[in-house]
C-alpha cells in the first residue's frame, strides 16, 4: 500500500523528467531567454532591460536524502529545491523528512552565501536578509520596484540616524489572522483587528518583516502584480515558480518566503544568544490611533523564523518555523513547573491573576509609545507541545551549530500537504492540522478548525487586490 | 486492504465495514496518510459506547468478508438481530455526520417523531462529516474552496467519495 | 460586592451596549478626540474565535445564538437549555419557539403573553446581535420612508431616503459592502455619479442562476420578478485587514474567518482611538434624570460570571447619553427607569409609546427540489434575491416582502443534511424524500453505493426560498417590563405581546402564491409543508376560499419600539434620535424606526447611528 503523497512525488518526478528543459508549468516559461544582464540605462529614451528567467535551472539543489546522518558535513549542503523522501513512506517518516529539509534550509538560508556554513557570530549576515523585504517591493502608488539587488528604501524619518543607509529598515508591529498584514497603511478602514502585538518583557514591541526571494520577486516584478493597475491588468491565475530536482542537483529553486519576528535588544537580554541585526525601527504614520511617522536606531534579535517554499509537491507550499528557544514555556511545563527562566514572553513570577496568559495587550496598540503603557508584557505559553521526533531532530541539529549563535534555534515543526493535488481540498490535508509560532501566531494557538492556526489553512484564502486567490501569499493584497 | 499473509487488524475490519454500509470507498475514509486519524477517534468511541456490540459485529464482518457486499448487508441488517443493526446504523451516521446517535435513540425514533437525540463527537468530527461532500459541498462552517467557488459546478461526486468500494 | 464610580474620567458620552450602533458612534466620538465608556452587559471581544467556534462546532443545535455566550445549552453541547432566571445578562434564543416552551420562564428569557410568539432573537455580547447577521447590507426604498404619503398606511418617517442616503454611504464603506451601484437603482434608490461601494460584488451562486433564468422577464400579479444581487458586508477583495469570503455556508451564526463584516471590527477600532473606554458585563440597571429633565446618571450592575453574584455597582455621568441596548433591551431599561416614581410611566415616555410597535419581518419560508442539480451548501449564505417586490400600489392592501434565495440546501428548512441522512440510512421519511410524493411505498434503508446516490440527488438539487414580509406596526405589539420574572441581578425581563396583523397575514398570502409561481416557472418540485398543529409560530389564513395554516420564522429584525417623529405626542424620539423628554439622552438602533420597511434593517441602523455620532458631536461642539 502505497501513500498517496508518494504516488504524486513519483509520478511529479516522472512527468518533469520527460519535460526537462521546458521548464515545467510555471508562469513566465514562455519569456525569451536571457540575453544580456541588464545594463545600466545610460541612453535617452531608456532600453528596457530584458528580464531574465524568473526561476533559472540550477546545478546546486541540495539533493541530501533525510536518512543522512547529522554531521558537520551538512552544514556546507545548500538550500534544498524541494525534499527528499526515503522508505517508509508513512505519515511519521514522511513528517522526518520535511523536517530534515527545513533544518537544511535553516542551515542554508541562515548562511552568508549559498553553500557556505553559518557563521558563528550573533550579527552574522544571512542569505535570507538580502531577500526582498515586501515594503520595498509594494511601493506608494504602485511604483515599480528597482532591480533585484537595488538598495532599501529608507524611509524620510530615518534620514537622519548615522549609518542608516546600512542598517535594516523593520518595521512592522502588528500581526494578525494572517500574519502577515502591515500596520503602516495609513487608510483607517485598513487597521488590523482581532489579533495583537507582543510585547517583550522590556514593554517593546515585537517588529516583524517579509522577504521575497529572486525567483518570487522576478515573478512578482515581470507579471507586474506590484500594483493594483498590475493586477487588474493580469489575465491568468496567480502561480508562483515551483521548486524542483530535475535530475540529480539540476533543478529549480522556485519561491521562497521568509518572516522574521525580532525583539529588541535591552535589558535582561544576552545579545549573544541571538541572531542579532543593527535596524531602524520605523513606524509609520497612522490615523487610528493617531500615530505620527517615527524612526529609531535599535539592535534586533531574531525570535521567529519562518519560510515557506513553494515545490513541484507541494502546491500549498511547506511551512518551515523556527523560534529562539528561550521564547515561552510550553502550557505542559508551566503545569509541572518545568521552567526554565529567563524567557523572552513569560515571566515565571508574575501570578495568572496579573499577567493572563495568552492574552492581547489593551488597546490602543501605539508603538510609539514603549515600553508599553502600564507595565504591560506579554505572557504568552505554547499550547502544544513539540513533538519528541522533533526534538531529537532539533537535538541532532543544534548539536553540529555548536559554537554558533544558530544553536538557540528551534524547529516547532513543519507543515506539509499529505494530499497535495486533492482536488475537493485545495489545502491539500496538511499535517500537522495545526501550526503556530509563538511570536508569529501567538493568539491563535490551539487545534479548533478554521478557528486556530493552520498556516495552509489560512494562507489558502490569500487573495490578491482583485480578490483573486493570490497561490497562499497575503503579500499581493498589499499592493497599491 | 487485507493482505494474504496477515489477518486483517480490528482497525482495517472497522474500515472496510464502514466504506461497505457508507458507500464511501476505504481510502478515503482512512486515507494511507491521515493527519487528521478520524478512523481512529471513531473507533475509540464507538468501541466505548458498547464493546461487546461493536467486536461482535467487526466479527461477523470479518467472518464474511469474502461474501459479497450485498450478502454482508444482509446478515447485519436482517439476521444479527436489531442490537447489531442499529449499532451498524449508528456507526454510518457517525461517519456521515460527525455526531453519535445512539441505537437507543434510533430505536425510539421515526417518521413523524421527534429526531434522535445525539453527541457532536468532536469539532474535528463534525468537520470531517461525509454527507455534505456526498452533497458535493463542504461542512457548513467549515470550507477548504476559495472566494467564488459557489458560482462554478463542484468536483463530481467521484471526487468526493471515492472509487468502488473494496 | 464592590461600589465602583466610573467617574474617575470625565466622560463626554456614556453609551450603552456595544453593538453595531454603539461601536460606530464610540468610534466617531473618538476619532474626534470625545471621551467616552461604553457599558456591555455581556462578555468581552475575545482574543481569538477558539471558544465561539468550537461551541458552534459542537452543538447539536447549530442556532444563530449557539457560538456566543452565555451558553444556550447547559452543559454546552447538549440540549438542556439554561434557566434564564440563573443568567446575569440573559437573552431569547431560537429553541424556544415550540409548544411547549415558548411560554415557559424555566426556558425562554422573553416572557410571551401575546397570540404568537415573537420569533427573534438577540444577543447581550460585545459586537452585538450582528455577531449573527447574514451581512445583507441592502438600503430601503425612498417609500419606505413615507409610506404615509404614498398608500396612506402606516406614517412618514421624519427622515427622507435623501436625508438618509449621504449616510448610507459612510455605513457602507464602514462595514465593507459587496455590491456595485448599477445594480441597486431599482424602485427609486438613487446614488451621486461618483459613489461606488467599496468593493466589487459577491459572485451569485447556481442556485441564484437557476432562479434567474426562470423568472428573466416574467411577472406575478403584474409585479416583474427580477432578481438581484445582494449587498453584502462579506469581503469580495481583502478589506479591513480581513480575508475574502471563502464561502463556508455560516454567516449565520458565524463566519469561521471573519470575511463578514461584525461591529467587534468597529468596536476595536473606536478603542484604537485611546479615547474610548469598554466596560464588560456590566448592565445598566437605571437611567437616573435630574429635575431639569435632563439624564444625570446611569447606575449599572457588574459581574464575573453570568452564572455566578453581582461582583460590584456604580455610576456613571457625562454630557450626553447614548442608549443603544437594541429594541427589546432599551425599553425595558427606559421602563425600569422609574427615578422613584418621578418618571412613572419611565424614562423617555411622555408619549406612552415606549415599547410599542414591536415589528419584525415574519419570514415565508419555501422549500422545492429544482429539476436538475443547483447544488446548494455552498457560497455565502445569500447572494441573490427579487427586490422588485418591495413597493407597489398593492402596499394600500397588503405587505410588501423581498425574497431571499438560499444557498443552504434545505438546512433552514428541515435541518438537512440530517434530517435526509437519517431517513436513508434508518428507513424514515421525515424529508419527504424517501420517498417522494406522490410514491407512497415504504421508505427504504439503504447502505453503500445505494445511500451515496440517493442522498446526492436529494442533496444536490435543494434550494429555498425566503420571503421577508413587511409587518405594520401595531400599538398592541409590545415590549413591557415583566413584573414576576427576573433575571439573576434581579432585574425584570421583557415581556412581550405579539401579533401579525391582516394586513401583514395578507402579505404572507401573496408571498405564498409567489413561491408556487416561481417553483412552477423553474419547473421545480415543492415540499413546504404546512406546519404542525401544535406549532405555535403559525397561524390560519383564507387563501382563495380554503382555509391554511402557515408557518413563520422571525428574521432576526428587532425593530420599532421607540419610534422616531415629527412630533412629542407620537414618539419617543425626534429626526435626530434624541428623545423628547431628556435633550441629553439618545435612543439609537433599529428600535427607533417607524416602520420595518423593506431592507434588512442593518444598513440603516448603521446609517443612523453614524447620523446620531455628527449630531452628538455637533452637540458637544
Amino acid at each position: 500500500m502505497h501513500a498517496q503523497f508518494l504516488r504524486h512525488t513519483l509520478l511529479a518526478s516522472l512527468i518533469l523528467s520527460v519535460l526537462a528543459g521546458c521548464a515545467g508549468k510555471q508562469a513566465g516559461s514562455d519569456a525569451p531567454a536571457p540575453k544580456a544582464k541588464a545594463m545600466a540605462v545610460t541612453a535617452t529614451p531608456p532600453v528596457m532591460p530584458v528580464p531574465g528567467p524568473i526561476d533559472p535551472t540550477i546545478s546546486n539543489c541540495n539533493v541530501t536524502p533525510p536518512n543522512t546522518p547529522v554531521t558537520t558535513a551538512l552544514l556546507t549542503s545548500g538550500t534544498p529545491c524541494q525534499p527528499q523522501f526515503v522508505a517508509p513512506f508513512d505519515l511519521d517518516n514522511l513528517q522526518h523528512g520535511f523536517d530534515y529539509y527545513s533544518w537544511l534550509t535553516f542551515i542554508a538560508l541562515n548562511a552568508p552565501s549559498e553553500g557556505a556554513a553559518p557563521t558563528p557570530g550573533a550579527d552574522a549576515d544571512t542569505q535570507w536578509q538580502q531577500f526582498r523585504e515586501v515594503s520595498d517591493l509594494m511601493l506608494p502608488g504602485g511604483a515599480a520596484p528597482g532591480p533585484w539587488d537595488g538598495p532599501r528604501v529608507v524611509p524620510d524619518a530615518c534620514n537622519g540616524i548615522p549609518d542608516a543607509a546600512s542598517m535594516r529598515v523593520v518595521q512592522r508591529t502588528a500581526l494578525n489572522k494572517g500574519g502577515t498584514h502591515p500596520i503602516e497603511v495609513t487608510s483607517e478602514v485598513t487597521q488590523p483587528f482581532d489579533s495583537g502585538p507582543l510585547i517583550d518583557q522590556n514593554g517593546n514591541f515585537v517588529r516583524y518583516e517579509i522577504l521575497v526571494n529572486r525567483p518570487m520577486f522576478e515573478y512578482i516584478v515581470q507579471n507586474k502584480l506590484y500594483s493594483k493597475a498590475g493586477q487588474s491588468a493580469f489575465a491568468g491565475p496567480v502561480q508562483f515558480p515551483e521548486g524542483n530536482v530535475v535530475s540529480g542537483s539540476t533543478g529549480t529553486m522556485g519561491a521562497i518566503m521568509v518572516k522574521a519576528a525580532w525583539k529588541v535588544m535591552g535589558r535582561g537580554d544576552d545579545p549573544s544568544r541571538f541572531h542579532t541585526t543593527p535596524a531602524l525601527a520605523y513606524n509609520p504614520p497612522s490615523e487610528n490611533p493617531k500615530i505620527p511617522e517615527s524612526c529609531k536606531a535599535v539592535v534586533l534579535g531574531l525570535v521567529g523564523w519562518h519560510a515557506a517554499h513553494k515545490t513541484s509537491d507541494a502546491p500549498q507550499w511547506i511551512w518551515s518555523t523556527y523560534e529562539q528557544v528561550n521564547n515561552v514555556p510550553s502550557d505542559a511545563d508551566v503545569a509541572r513547573s518545568n521552567l526554565q527562566p529567563p524567557y523572552n514572553f513569560y515571566d515565571p513570577n508574575c501570578k495568572p491573576g496579573q499577567c493572563p496568559v495568552n492574552e492581547t495587550p489593551p488597546r490602543p496598540w501605539n508603538p510609539d509609545i514603549q515600553p508599553f503603557p502600564n507595565g504591560f508584557k506579554s505572557q504568552i505559553t505554547r499550547v502544544t507541545a513539540l513533538t519528541d521526533a522533533t526534538v531529537a531532530l532539533n537535538n541532532s541539529f543544534r548539536a553540529i551549530l555548536a559554537n554558533t549563535v544558530w544553536q538557540n534555534y528551534e524547529l516547532i515543526s513543519t507543515q506539509w500537504p499529505t494530499d497535495a493535488e486533492s482536488v475537493v481540498d485545495p489545502t491539500g490535508v496538511p499535517a500537522p492540522t495545526f501550526l503556530a509560532n509563538t511570536t508569529l501566531e501567538t493568539y491563535t494557538q490551539g487545534t479548533v478548525p478554521k478557528a486556530s492556526s493552520s498556516c495552509m489553512d489560512c494562507h489558502n484564502d490569500a487573495a490578491d487586490t482583485t480578490g483573486r486567490a493570490s497561490d497562499f501569499t497575503f503579500i499581493l493584497e498589499r499592493a497599491r | 486492504m487485507t493482505t494474504p499473509t496477515a489477518p486483517a487488524t480490528p482497525m482495517q475490519n472497522f474500515v472496510n465495514l464502514s466504506a461497505l454500509l457508507t458507500g464511501i470507498a476505504a481510502s478515503k475514509l482512512a486515507p494511507g496518510i491521515d493527519p487528521k486519524n478520524i478512523k481512529q477517534t471513531y473507533f475509540d468511541y464507538a468501541r466505548g459506547q458498547d464493546a461487546g456490540t461493536f467486536d461482535k459485529l467487526l466479527q461477523i464482518f470479518s467472518s464474511n468478508a469474502s461474501q459479497p457486499p450485498a450478502t454482508i448487508a444482509d446478515i447485519i441488517f436482517n439476521q444479527s438481530g436489531a442490537g447489531i443493526s442499529l449499532f451498524a446504523r449508528s456507526i454510518m451516521l457517525m461517519w456521515y455526520l460527525g455526531s453519535w446517535y445512539p441505537p437507543s435513540e434510533l430505536a425510539k425514533s421515526g417518521t413523524g417523531k421527534p429526531p434522535p437525540d445525539s453527541t457532536v463527537i468532536s469539532s474535528e468530527a463534525y468537520t470531517q462529516g461525509w454527507a455534505w461532500n456526498v452533497a458535493q459541498a463542504h461542512p457548513m462552517g467549515y470550507s477548504n474552496f476559495n472566494f467564488g467557488y459557489w458560482a462554478n459546478n463542484p468536483p463530481s461526486l467521484t471526487d468526493f467519495v471515492g472509487g468502488a468500494n473494496p | 460586592m464592590s461600589t465602583s464610580a466610573a467617574n474617575s474620567t470625565e466622560y463626554d458620552v456614556v453609551i450603552v451596549g456595544a453593538g453595531v450602533s454603539g461601536a460606530m458612534i464610540a468610534k466617531q466620538l473618538g476619532l474626534a478626540g470625545k471621551k467616552v465608556l461604553i457599558l456591555e452587559a455581556g462578555a468581552r471581544i475575545p482574543v481569538n474565535t477558539n471558544d465561539f467556534m468550537e461551541r458552534f462546532y459542537k452543538a447539536v443545535a447549530k442556532v444563530p445564538e449557539v457560538p456566543y455566550t452565555p451558553d444556550v445549552f447547559t452543559p454546552a453541547g447538549s440540549l438542556t437549555l439554561t434557566d434564564p432566571a440563573t443568567l446575569n445578562a440573559g437573552r431569547p434564543n431560537t429553541m424556544t419557539l415550540s409548544e411547549t416552551t415558548w411560554k415557559d420562564p424555566k426556558v425562554a428569557y422573553m416572557i410571551q403573553e401575546g397570540t404568537l410568539p415573537f420569533s427573534s432573537t438577540y444577543e447581550r455580547i460585545a459586537g452585538g446581535t450582528m455577531r449573527h447577521w447574514l451581512g445583507t447590507s441592502l438600503r430601503n426604498v425612498p417609500n419606505d420612508f413615507r409610506m404615509y404619503s404614498a398608500y396612506k398606511k402606516f406614517v412618514d418617517w421624519p427622515l427622507s431616503y435623501d436625508d438618509i442616503e449621504p449616510w448610507y454611504e459612510k455605513a457602507e464603506w464602514e462595514i465593507g459592502v459587496s455590491a456595485d451601484k448599477s445594480t441597486q437603482d431599482y424602485l427609486g434608490i438613487t446614488f451621486p455619479a461618483d459613489y461606488q461601494y467599496p468593493m466589487k460584488p459577491i459572485p451569485p451562486s447556481l442556485v441564484d442562476d437557476a432562479v434567474t433564468k426562470a423568472v428573466s422577464g416574467k411577472s406575478f400579479e403584474g409585479i416583474p420578478l427580477v432578481v438581484t444581487e445582494t449587498p453584502a458586508g462579506r469581503n469580495s477583495q481583502p478589506y479591513q485587514n480581513r480575508r475574502v469570503c471563502a464561502g463556508n455556508t455560516n454567516c449565520i451564526p458565524i463566519c469561521p474567518i471573519q470575511a463578514k463584516y461584525d461591529p467587534s471590527v468597529t468596536l476595536n477600532m473606536a478603542l484604537d482611538t485611546g479615547n474610548v473606554t469598554l466596560m464588560v458585563q456590566t448592565v445598566a440597571s437605571e437611567i437616573i434624570v435630574d429635575a431639569n429633565d435632563q439624564v444625570s446618571q446611569i447606575n449599572y450592575i457588574q459581574y464575573e460570571d453570568n452564572l455566578g453574584p453581582a461582583t460590584g455597582k456604580g455610576s456613571v455621568s457625562a454630557k450626553r447619553y447614548v442608549l443603544a441596548a437594541h429594541a427589546v433591551e432599551t425599553p425595558k431599561l427606559c421602563l425600569m427607569s422609574k427615578n422613584n416614581g418621578r418618571t412613572k410611566k419611565g424614562v423617555a415616555n411622555s408619549s406612552g409609546m415606549m415599547g410599542q410597535n414591536l415589528m419584525d419581518h415574519p419570514l415565508y419560508l419555501a422549500w422545492a427540489q429544482a429539476a436538475e442539480p443547483v447544488f446548494g451548501f455552498r457560497g455565502p449564505l445569500a447572494t441573490s434575491g427579487i427586490e422588485s417586490m418591495r413597493d407597489g400600489d398593492f402596499r394600500k392592501d397588503r405587505a410588501a416582502f423581498r425574497i431571499e434565495i438560499g444557498n443552504e440546501g434545505w438546512n433552514f428548512s428541515i435541518g438537512d443534511p440530517w434530517t435526509t441522512t437519517l431517513d436513508f440510512i434508518n428507513g424514515w421519511n421525515n424529508s419527504q424524500l424517501n420517498p417522494k410524493p406522490p410514491a407512497t411505498s415504504p421508505a427504504q434503508a439503504l447502505w453503500g453505493p445505494d445511500l451515496v446516490k440517493a442522498l446526492n440527488d436529494g442533496f444536490s438539487r435543494q434550494f429555498r426560498l425566503g420571503f421577508l414580509v413587511e409587518q405594520s406596526p401595531e400599538t398592541s405589539n409590545y415590549v413591557t417590563v415583566s413584573t414576576t420574572q427576573f433575571d439573576h441581578l434581579g432585574l425584570p425581563r421583557p415581556e412581550i405581546v405579539y401579533d401579525l396583523s391582516d394586513y401583514t397575514k395578507a402579505g404572507f398570502v401573496a408571498a405564498k402564491k409567489t413561491a408556487d409561481a416561481i417553483f412552477e416557472m423553474m419547473g421545480a418540485t415543492q415540499f413546504t409543508t404546512e406546519p404542525d398543529a401544535s406549532d405555535p409560530t403559525a397561524f390560519e389564513v383564507d387563501i382563495d376560499g380554503k382555509t391554511q395554516r402557515l408557518k413563520f420564522f422571525g428574521a432576526g429584525h428587532i425593530v420599532g419600539t421607540y419610534r422616531m417623529g415629527d412630533k412629542p405626542e407620537n414618539s419617543v424620539v425626534d429626526a435626530d434620535q434624541r428623545s423628547w423628554d431628556h435633550k441629553n439622552l439618545f435612543l439609537v438602533g433599529s428600535g427607533n424606526f417607524p416602520t420595518v420597511a423593506t431592507a434588512n434593517p442593518t444598513l440603516t441602523i448603521a446609517a443612523l447611528a453614524l447620523k446620531a455620532a455628527q449630531t452628538l458631536l455637533d452637540d458637544l461642539g
